[in-house]
């Protein structure tokens, strides 16, 4: 990844003030001035706790915002960090999913100012709302530093006015008889139980969530390391006494019944104490405030929205023209997007209904946060380096996850199935225009790196160990493979390890139609990766092919033992620690790829038959190749014929094999005559004194017994 | 690992009697009607589609026990894939749940008779337990011999239900049926379907339960999948149809509070037989139902503390097979903690709690074969392959996660408790003893590859962008840094950063030897920058001292190989580059951040354009180190008459009161540089370098104006 673009970069001109004020504009606004009477219908007087408990309920991932944008100060910060820490896949999700969030809630403010003004005047809405679009949008293009103005404007003017309304009420409220009031207005004080009070907290959870919006510009904030994390932290603790103090008046000075019904409290209970101002100015006031609160949610809505496609664009998940910056080095193509996607939603849809469905995702990017702070500190990558360290990590972060998570499912089913939609959105937008280009991953990967070297290697040994006691499948043709065995039986004692590997490479490159020096090429490296089984003076050097052609094995016999470093070796004797193998047998196996569980099983199996007690002695006393082959087989799905006219076996006399009905699928593999062993084809004629090697299904091996048995019987 | 082996003797008839058994019991004989007053008629449709639901869970524990036949099966499962911790959770977990259930379900067959004769419960119930335990112990053999018998009594008395059951249903014509019984379908919508199947769903967890005793069957691969497959038909086929006799032949009324529906119903048309043959029937069938979901899950919660025991997680006494090749302690122990509940709690009441917690196992087992498919451990062979992977096992983590939401706070927070208990018995007994891991660090081996090295080098960078941090004391540490100007002009890479070494490791009370060591093995990390003819070689090292540095200036540029190095030429990548200047830093390890601050700063002074001619035209050690000094947190001044340093001459250093934290950093007296200390003097003519934050410099700027 590249140094920024100069060109592309946004010029560092926030300060604390700026940061507070976008902190606070994006989370004052329905929130404060519709939400209380509809929230205190579900759970009563309690309501004001509500507010506080979901304040204080923020933290968590207020502090990892405020942690991830000191250590990643870029423009699209939600974004950004998801994109870095997961990967571009979550991070598309993240990006657009933000980025429409904060459309749809600029656009909801929007129209709730229109509302607010509508109230009074006999305005449009919808036309309110579209102008302001404009306004504010043109306001963005020109500059970050303009827009902020207008914010700390619009800020100030918000703040100042609710801190005289809560005055004023406080006062007003102990000018009254306060004791009566709490037992009057206050009880009973859950009207729906714990239940009830747990959805309104979620209800009222989202009202707090504008304050992560900083994360988005953080890349345009001067000294971040201090301003980020204070001018949040200030934004939380303004907005959490305003509103707690505000509903709290609310819920003592308003009737129950009108209150749960009113859709402007703060003006109604404005009404009942703001009376000593000189005609409707006190009203007016309050207008004011709700004015400057929705406008600014939508200020900085845009504001921050308009960072995202930028950043995304920047990282190639976007088209590219919206990292551009205009002559005023602010996002222009970004910033128009966004407010032609705003301007959609507010001339074809019914704002207020589709923004609530965004709280869900607002929700999963909340805990995607949370995870992103711990993904970050245990990829270990020495180059984060934030400068606020979230406080009881990763505690408070795992509780920001669950919390947020819980609170999902509480948001009901349509915001959970429009998080979905737009997830799949993303997902479907991600494969189709990103995948290609983009090779990053997420710092996740690093940390499954390090995790995986944790991995356990003696997991590996114990699933052997499962794979030998299961033993073979039924359709596995063991038999087949060693009545089909190449066998060397060498005489010279002077020969090396390597001269077998050699010749058994020659052997088997035939069979393989593969160059004999890969063959013993793989098979020497085999050596070395610790999976060949030794012990029991034998050894299974096993490869496996990318060819596709059944399993073929070459058995050695050696006369005098040649002895062999066990190291790199899988040892077969528990019991034995010694460092070398005297071996008197090694067997070669090579499976097609494809069958590689066949290959193991048939290797499992090869060792179990090693390991039996009378293997060694039989290996040295076999008189003759069938003889070692038999070693191997299993007794009851193999059978050692010899033809002769004294019994049933007359019968095959004279005939080629092809012509021999045996049960089912058993089949003749060794034909050995005068002492000479050879593989018979299907034209081979059976003579008499043959003797048949014949290996099948325990069943079909147990009826040729019997035949053969039956008729000396007689 | 080898140890005392459990005997292969279970057929294909005693896997499904063992399934059939585990899932017969509180789900037909009591349940139906409870949930019909949550759902209506459409609670036939729950039974279906819970039956189809646990599909999922089913094809994952056929795999799994194909692989992977051992003991305690889920626990073992659980704990390769997932590792140990979640082992423990999954094993201690179940086996409570197990207990759980079985004691409901000899509760329950007490609470059956008790309608029926005037009889105690508990005392009933502890008899059945020590029963069952007794044959258990005896030998798997026997008690699956009993099993089979529960079995086919319970499905004989079942067929011979329904089948009258529909035929009376039928002769009362099926459109009436339709009509008085089954509208309206779904009194309570969508969501009291949904709760609905919740409910019922737990009626077939016992499906599972065979996975628990698989090292015990013979041919694994065939038996435990046909087995299960075909006990889940059967389950499925008898639920559906017997709750929907159920609906059809009662009011619903009726049904709604009634806890012996299935008796009811009985009453209502079994008269295959003379009176009371039917209800008696119903009666027994009801009994054994609950007997042999009691006694497979006796055998089966046995299994977990044998498994746990063998891999270390709970006492080794546990793993001992007795005479009769069964796990005679686990099994002892496990009838011994169901008496106990039986008789303090309320079995209940926590048995129902218990259910979102298999819940959680079996969301578990789904995620535990994606584990061990992705961890390609070769080894893993199983020989039932579950269809439709990973589709399905992302459908069953789904399925299990709502209905866990669907089951309630109060489960939910059963779940976690136990959850709880696990992790504290895991890490305060297991943890020291067991050095194993699950698969699913295989599986992070894997990914693990992918790692993206841009992301460091992204976040560099930043770190460059972002800068020094007004903590980080880089005018100092420059200040005090070791200055080598070279005069040779043939000189080796070798000899330099010996030679820097020589010097640097005094103040670190390290071997010169091996911090030189230590340079020249960074050199290959790929991290050190090179670039504008100059190399940063640093490194962190275990010794709590603030950092340190050299500079080196060469007279005639060495050639070094760029490969293993950061290039910081972005552009023209060269294979070699000429180098002027190397630098050395040294920095304490606690302090990584500042380190690297220090570095990427280092970095950008470097990459300023004028840089290399700077350092090249330097007159002296001093002038070196100012090149690398930020102009506005330093500043040169002489001592002279004419302005006010006059006030220095004569004054020892630490006399001298400079604005805010500045210091004298330098003093160069007729040439000649040193680090002045407290008790140094100030002369006339003296050049002092000094160094402080932005507006203590600009103070002294004024004062020797």
């Amino acid at each position: 990844m590249p140094k920024l673009d100069e060109s592309k970069k946004l010029s560092k001109e926030l300060n604390l003030f700026d940061v507070y004020a976008i902190a606070t504009g994006a989370m004052f606004s329905s929130g404060f001035f519709l939400l209380p009477g509809l929230a205190a219908a579900e759970t009563g007087p309690s309501v004001f706790l509500a507010y506080l408990v979901s304040g204080l309920l923020i933290l968590p991932t207020m502090f990892s915002v405020a942690e991830l944008s000191t250590a990643l100060p870029r423009a699209g910060g939600t974004y950004y960090i998801i994109d870095r820490s997961l990967g571009p896949l979550m991070g598309s999700i993240g990006g657009f999913g933000s980025w429409l969030a904060l459309v749809l809630k600029s656009a909801f403010a929007l129209i709730g100012m229109g509302a607010y003004i509508a109230l009074y005047y006999d305005v449009n809405i919808t036309l309110v709302a579209v102008i302001l679009t404009l306004a504010f949008g043109t306001l963005n293009i020109v500059g970050a530093k303009e827009t902020t103005t207008l914010q700390k404007v619009l800020v100030a003017a918000l703040i100042t006015i609710m801190f005289g309304y809560i005055l004023q009420g406080i006062v007003h409220l102990f000018s009254l008889d306060v004791m009566g009031i709490t037992t009057q207005r206050f009880t009973p004080f859950f009207t729906n139980g714990a239940t009830g009070f747990i959805a309104t907290v979620g209800m009222v959870f989202v009202s707090y969530a504008g304050l992560t919006k900083v994360a988005s510009i953080a890349e345009e904030v001067k000294n971040p390391d201090r301003n980020i994390p204070l001018g949040m932290f200030l934004a939380v603790s303004s907005a959490i006494l305003v509103y707690v103090v505000g509903v709290y008046l609310m819920v003592a000075v308003l009737e129950p019944e009108a209150f749960r019904q009113d859709l402007t409290p703060v003006a109604t209970a404005g009404e009942a104490f703001m009376d000593w101002l000189p005609g409707d100015l006190g009203l007016l006031l309050i207008v004011i405030a709700a004015i400057a609160a929705f406008a600014s949610t939508g200020n900085a809505g845009i504001m921050s929205a308009s960072r995202y496609p930028m950043a995304m664009a920047r990282d190639s998940l976007f088209n590219e023209k919206f990292s551009e910056l205009g002559r005023f080095n602010t996002p222009m193509n970004s910033i128009l997007g966004t407010m032609g996607l705003m301007l959609f939603f507010l001339l074809a849809f019914n704002v207020a209904s589709v923004a609530k469905l965004a709280s869900a995702f607002q929700l999963l990017l909340f805990a995607l946060l949370n995870l992103g702070v711990i993904v970050m500190r245990e990829s270990k990558i020495e180059e984060y380096d934030p400068g606020f360290n979230s406080p009881w990590y990763p505690w408070l972060q795992i509780f920001g996850m669950v919390f947020s998570f819980v609170l999902i499912f509480e948001m009901g089913i349509l915001s959970i199935l429009f998080t979905v939609a737009v997830s799949a959105f993303a997902v479907g937008w991600y494969y189709y225009y990103a995948h290609e280009d983009v090779e990053r991953t997420g710092a996740i990967f690093h940390v499954h790196a390090r995790l995986g070297e944790m991995q356990d290697s003696g997991l590996e040994r114990e699933m052997r160990g499962i794979l030998r006691e299961k033993g073979l499948r039924d359709e596995d043709p063991y038999e087949k493979v060693v009545g089909q065995a190449a066998v060397i039986d060498e005489t010279s004692t002077e020969v090396s390890y390597k001269t077998i590997i050699k010749r058994a490479a020659k052997l088997l490159a035939n069979r393989f139609e593969v160059g004999e020096d890969e063959i013993f090429e793989r098979f020497c490296e085999a050596q070395d990766t610790g999976t060949i089984p030794i012990g029991n003076g034998a050894a299974v050097n096993h490869i496996r092919l990318d060819k596709d052609c059944s399993s073929q094995m070459v058995l050695v016999r050696i006369p005098e033992e040649i002895t062999v470093s066990t190291e790199n070796f899988e040892i077969l004797d528990r019991n034995e620690t010694g460092k070398i193998e005297k071996l008197r047998a090694v067997f070669f196996l090579v499976s097609s790829s494809k069958k590689s569980g066949q290959h193991l099983r048939i290797l499992s199996h090869l060792a179990e038959m090693i390991d039996s007690r009378h293997f060694l002695e039989r290996w040295k006393n076999a008189s003759n190749e069938s003889e070692l082959r038999e070693i191997l087989l299993r007794d009851e799905r193999f059978i050692n014929i010899v033809v002769s006219s004294d019994n049933n076996t007359r019968d095959l006399i004279g005939k080629k094999i092809m012509e021999i009905e045996l049960p089912e699928e058993s089949l003749i593999t060794i034909l050995k005559r005068d002492g000479k062993i050879k593989i018979p084809h299907g034209y081979t004629i059976v003579e008499e004194d043959d003797e048949l090697s014949i290996i099948g299904e325990v069943d079909d091996i147990e009826r040729i017994k019997s035949w053969v048995e039956a008729d000396e019987e007689d | 690992m080898k140890h005392e082996k459990l005997k292969k003797q279970l057929g294909l008839f005693d896997v499904y009697a063992i399934s059939t058994g585990a899932m017969f019991s509180s789900g037909f004989f009591l349940l139906p009607g409870i949930a019909s007053s949550y759902s209506g008629p459409s609670v036939i449709l729950a039974y279906l589609l819970g039956g189809i639901l646990v599909l999922p869970a089913m094809l994952s524990v056929a795999e799994l026990s194909t692989a992977l036949p051992r003991a305690g099966g889920p626990y073992y499962f659980l704990d390769r894939s997932l590792g140990p911790m979640v082992g423990t959770i999954g094993g201690l977990g179940t086996w409570m749940a197990l207990i759980f259930k079985s004691a409901f379900a000899l509760v329950g067959m007490g609470a059956y008779l008790g309608l029926f004769f005037d009889i105690q419960i508990k005392p009933v119930a502890i008899t059945l337990t020590l029963l069952f335990m007794l044959m258990n112990i005896i030998g798997v053999k026997k008690t699956t011999r009993l099993q089979n018998s529960f079995v086919i009594i319970l499905i004989g008395i079942l067929i011979l239900f329904v089948v009258q059951g529909l035929f009376e249903l039928f002769g009362v014509g099926m459109d009436t049926i339709v009509e008085t019984q089954l509208t309206p379908f779904l009194p309570f919508g969508y969501n009291g379907l949904l709760a609905t199947i919740g409910l019922v769903f737990v009626s077939y967890a016992g499906l599972t339960q065979i996975a628990s005793v698989a090292e015990e069957v013979k041919n694994p691969d065939r038996n435990i999948p046909l087995g299960m497959v075909l006990s889940l038909i059967t389950a499925t086929v008898i639920y559906v149809l017997g709750v929907f006799v159920m609906v059809g032949v009662l009011q619903p009324e009726t049904l709604h509070d009634d806890l012996t529906p299935v008796a009811t119903a009985a009453l209502e048309f079994f008269d295959l037989f003379p009176e009371p043959i039917g209800l008696i029937l119903i009666v027994i069938a009801a009994i054994a139902a609950f007997a042999s979901t009691g006694n497979a899950g006796i055998m089966s919660a046995a299994r977990y503390p044998l498994a746990m025991a063998r891999d270390k997680l709970i006492w080794k006494r546990m793993a001992m097979v007795g005479r009769f090749k069964t796990p005679s302690v686990s099994i002892i122990m496990t009838g011994g903690i169901m008496i106990v509940f039986i008789l303090v709690l309320n079995v209940e009441n926590i048995a129902k709690l218990a259910s979102a917690f298999m819940l959680l196992i079996f969301g578990l087992l789904n995620l535990a074969v994606i584990v061990m498919r992705e961890s390609k451990i070769e080894e893993y062979d199983p020989g039932f392959n579950s269809p439709l992977y990973p589709g399905m096992q992302i459908a069953g983590m789904l399925i299990t996660t709502l209905l866990i939401v669907e089951m309630g706070i109060l489960a939910i927070a059963f779940t976690s408790l136990v959850t709880v208990f696990c992790i504290g018995w895991y890490y305060y007994y297991a943890y020291s003893r067991v050095k194993r891991q699950g698969a699913i660090y295989h599986v992070h081996a894997r990914l693990g590859e992918y790692r993206y090295q841009g992301l460091e080098t992204e976040m560099r960078d930043i770190l460059r962008e972002k800068g020094l941090r007004d903590e980080d004391p880089y005018e100092k540490i420059v200040a005090r840094s070791v200055v080598i100007d070279e005069k040779s002009g043939k000189l080796s890479y070798k000899t330099i950063v010996r030679q820097a070494s020589a010097q640097l490791a005094p103040r670190f009370n390290i071997e010169a030897e091996s911090l030189s060591k230590l340079f020249l093995e960074a050199q290959k990390s790929g991290t050190i920058p090179i670039g504008k003819g100059v190399v940063i070689n640093h490194l962190k090292i275990d010794r709590d001292h603030p950092t340190e540095m050299a500079l080196v200036r060469i007279p005639e540029s060495i050639d070094l190989d760029t490969e293993g190095y950061e290039s910081l030429n972005k552009e023209d990548r060269s294979d070699s580059e000429k180098v002027y200047s190397i630098i050395f830093i040294v920095s304490s390890e606690k302090k990584s951040g500042q380190h690297l601050r220090t570095l990427s700063h280092m970095a950008e002074m470097i990459d300023t354009p004028s840089f290399l001619e700077r350092w090249k035209n330097a007159d002296h050690e001093g002038e070196l180190r100012e090149i690398l000094l930020r102009d506005e947190r330093f500043i040169n001044i002489t001592v002279s008459m004419e302005n006010e340093t006059r006030t220095m001459t004569g004054h020892k250093v630490k006399e001298i009161e400079l604005p805010g934290n500045s210091l004298i950093a330098i003093l160069n007296r007729d040439g000649k540089l040193t680090i002045p200390h407290g008790d140094t003097i100030i002369k006339e003519g003296d050049r002092l370098s000094i160094i402080g934050e932005k507006e203590d410099i600009k103070r002294v700027k004024e004062m020797v104006k």
